[in-house]
């Protein structure tokens, strides 16, 4: 439920409860008050009769006409002694209207001519139905108008007034740490909001800073790696092949020339991930999935031969995607490779092209792998030293800034499959 | 001659050319190196792009702007294909993305010197064994040795580094490309190597290919 919503309905609810509590109150305490006036006119009237009765005795004996709004009736004294000026609602069938109607009856006693009488007088109508409406209505339409006057205070007022609020939901609603700059908040008036304002802005900068900080670090460590890196190889290459050295200090060497080696691959693979990372690939280039497999393929043949390795391609129907094509090929390179790597030998791989995609699989030696730790930079499941573990980690980076999905599924037939999809 | 700025990498490919009995001049700057190239003329040229002073690319051009025949190799820190296309555009010949296996240079400072000089067939020799190069024939004692592609191309790379020892990440990435290198896996040169062994030694050819344990192989006489 939306902010303006929730209060909307929230006012409303409270709204709606208090008036009608209220007009509850308001018609008792306005019943009240109309029968206090009729009972008071009513009095006042008894004594006008009772004296004009007094003068006019007359028509104490007289049968009351009915068009009258008081009755007389003789009664013993005994009878009269016991009453007392009671007011009372009663229901008094009128002709006009051919039903009873809610009356208020004065009924009281008065001597006169030495004898007794009881007087009832009857006051006009009191339509507590009729009461009841008018007041509903009144109190239906206040609701209507306060209702509106909340409406029109929500959209103009309380929709101006969480205005930078939804417009910083919206930007960091679209804010992608590394992709977005941070934008400097607008002005408002209102001292939360730009309290809210600052301070987020204060964290994404930082929080871009270190990021931005932390991605060059990377990127300058593996650049500034890379040429005492080629020249340490390169050196031990020469001290390798001076005469001075003997058996058994070679095959020392080339240990050490492979683990720099290694250490050079790492370095390459991580300047490859920053690369991609800052965009320096232009996805501008229709990749033809088909024909890159099958160069990738003809690439690895003397290895996936050696290995033993059956490849099982089949092209359903050929995927052709916007990306950068030096980046598709790595992917398909470092998928195949993958593939071909982490199989025993005499495996199979399955590589099933189609339009919007293609899954790999390739039986393995290896368990299920954890599918949220594998495209992690890396990540070994295995002691295999060879690899980098940065592999997966690139192919992920490249599926990343290119668009398009890639999952992993250890699949009903044992085998590892990884499926990309645009 | 050699252009690069980092005198490590000057030095170190001076002593590894100078084993190769080539003669070295260095510069270190863009100012220095455009002097020596408008002074004299060399055979080849070993270009870095990142130069103080100036960019590599630049010398290339003034180069052309000369209509001197100096080959160029750019060799340069930058694996950027952008790079690599202008620096071949602008009339180098050969770009070699640090770093690199100096058995991978010597290969290529090789075969620019070669086909700049286009006088005759070329042959590379070694006791009695001999590759034509433009016909892509290995010969024993003149009779010709029966190679596939591939082993041919390991032969021609091990000739081109003879008595040298030749590293099996080098011989990889130079027969099957570089995404080979990181596949780490180089047994399967091995039997390459094994076959082209045993075709040398039926064919009673006075080279051998030995394995350096640890490192590679390295082509030697008999």
């Amino acid at each position: 439920m939306k902010l303006l919503n929730y209060t909307l309905f929230w006012l409303a609810v409270i709204l709606f409860v208090t008036i009608s509590a209220w007009s509850i109150f308001f018609y008792y305490q306005l019943l009240n008050q109309v029968k206090t006036t009729i009972d008071e006119g009513l009095a006042s009237y008894k004594i006008s009769l009772i004296t004009s009765l007094e003068n006019n005795p007359q028509l104490l004996t007289r049968e009351t006409p009915g068009n009258q709004n008081y009755f007389l009736r003789s009664i013993p004294d005994e009878e009269a002694l016991q009453i007392r000026d009671t007011y009372k609602d009663t229901l008094v069938y009128s002709e006009i209207r051919q039903e009873a109607e809610p009356r208020r009856v004065l009924t009281t006693a008065f001597a006169a001519e030495d004898s007794f009488y009881e007087l009832k007088i009857v006051s006009q109508e009191v339509d507590r139905r009729e009461l009841i409406a008018k007041i509903a209505g009144l109190v239906l339409w206040l609701f209507l108008f306060m209702l509106i006057a909340i409406l029109a205070v929500n959209n103009f007022v309380l929709k101006k007034t969480w205005k930078p609020f939804y417009n910083l939901l919206a930007y960091l609603r679209n804010f992608r740490l590394g992709e977005s700059a941070p934008q400097q908040p607008e002005k408002t008036k209102i001292s939360e909001f730009s309290d809210l304002n600052d301070t987020i802005y204060k964290l994404l900068n930082a929080n871009i800073e270190t990021y931005s900080s932390q991605k060059q670090f990377i990127e300058n460590a593996s650049h500034e790696l890379q040429t005492p890196l080629a020249i340490a190889i390169n050196k031990l290459e020469l001290l390798a092949g001076s005469a001075e050295l003997t058996e058994g200090h070679i095959p020392k060497i080339g240990n050490i020339i492979q683990m720099l080696q290694r250490l050079a691959e790492i370095n390459k693979s991580l300047l490859l991930i920053s690369k991609i990372e800052n965009k320096q690939f232009v996805n501008n280039e229709k990749a033809d999935f088909d024909e890159i497999f099958k160069q990738v393929l003809s690439d690895f043949a003397d290895y996936i031969e050696f290995r033993k390795i059956k490849i099982n391609y089949s092209l359903n129907s050929n995927w052709i995607y916007t990306m950068n094509r030096q980046l598709a090929e790595i992917l398909v390179r470092n998928l195949v490779k993958n593939t071909v790597f982490h199989n025993y030998k005499g495996g199979e791989v399955f590589i099933d092209l189609y339009s919007g995609g293609f899954t790999i699989e390739n039986t393995s030696a290896e368990p299920a792998l954890d599918p949220e730790e594998l495209f992690k930079r890396f990540n070994k499941n295995n002691n295999k030293t060879e690899s980098t573990g940065l592999g997966l980690a690139i192919v992920k980076a490249i599926a990343n800034v290119s668009g398009c999905s890639i999952s992993y599924r250890y699949n009903k037939q044992n085998r590892h499959e990884f499926i990309i999809s645009s | 001659m050699i252009i690069e700025d980092e005198p490590e990498m000057q030095a170190l490919i001076k002593q590894f050319l100078e084993e190769e009995n080539y003669t070295i001049e260095t510069a270190c700057d863009f100012v220095s190196g455009l002097d020596k190239i408008v002074s004299y003329d060399y055979d080849c040229i070993l270009l870095d792009i990142m130069l103080p002073g100036g960019n590599g690319l630049e010398l290339l051009d003034e180069l052309k702007k000369l209509n001197k025949a100096d080959s160029v190799i750019i060799i340069s820190a930058k694996d950027s294909i952008d790079d690599k296309v202008k620096g071949l555009g602008l009339g180098a010949d050969d770009y070699l993305t640090k770093p690199f296996h100096l058995a991978e240079l010597n290969a290529r400072i090789k075969s620019v010197i070669r086909r700049k000089k286009m006088d005759g067939r070329q042959f590379l020799e070694m006791e009695n064994l001999k590759v034509d190069l433009d016909e892509r024939l290995a010969l024993v004692n003149n009779q010709p040795l029966e190679l596939n592609r591939k082993e041919l191309d390991i032969l021609i790379f091990l000739l081109m580094n003879k008595n040298r020892i030749t590293r099996k990440a080098a011989i990889a990435e130079n027969i099957w490309g570089d995404y080979i290198d990181q596949a780490n896996d180089f047994d399967f040169i091995y039997s390459q190597i094994k076959n082209l062994r045993k075709k040398l030694r039926t064919h009673a050819a006075r080279v051998e290919i030995n394995t350096v344990y640890g490192m590679g192989y390295k082509l030697t006489s008999k």
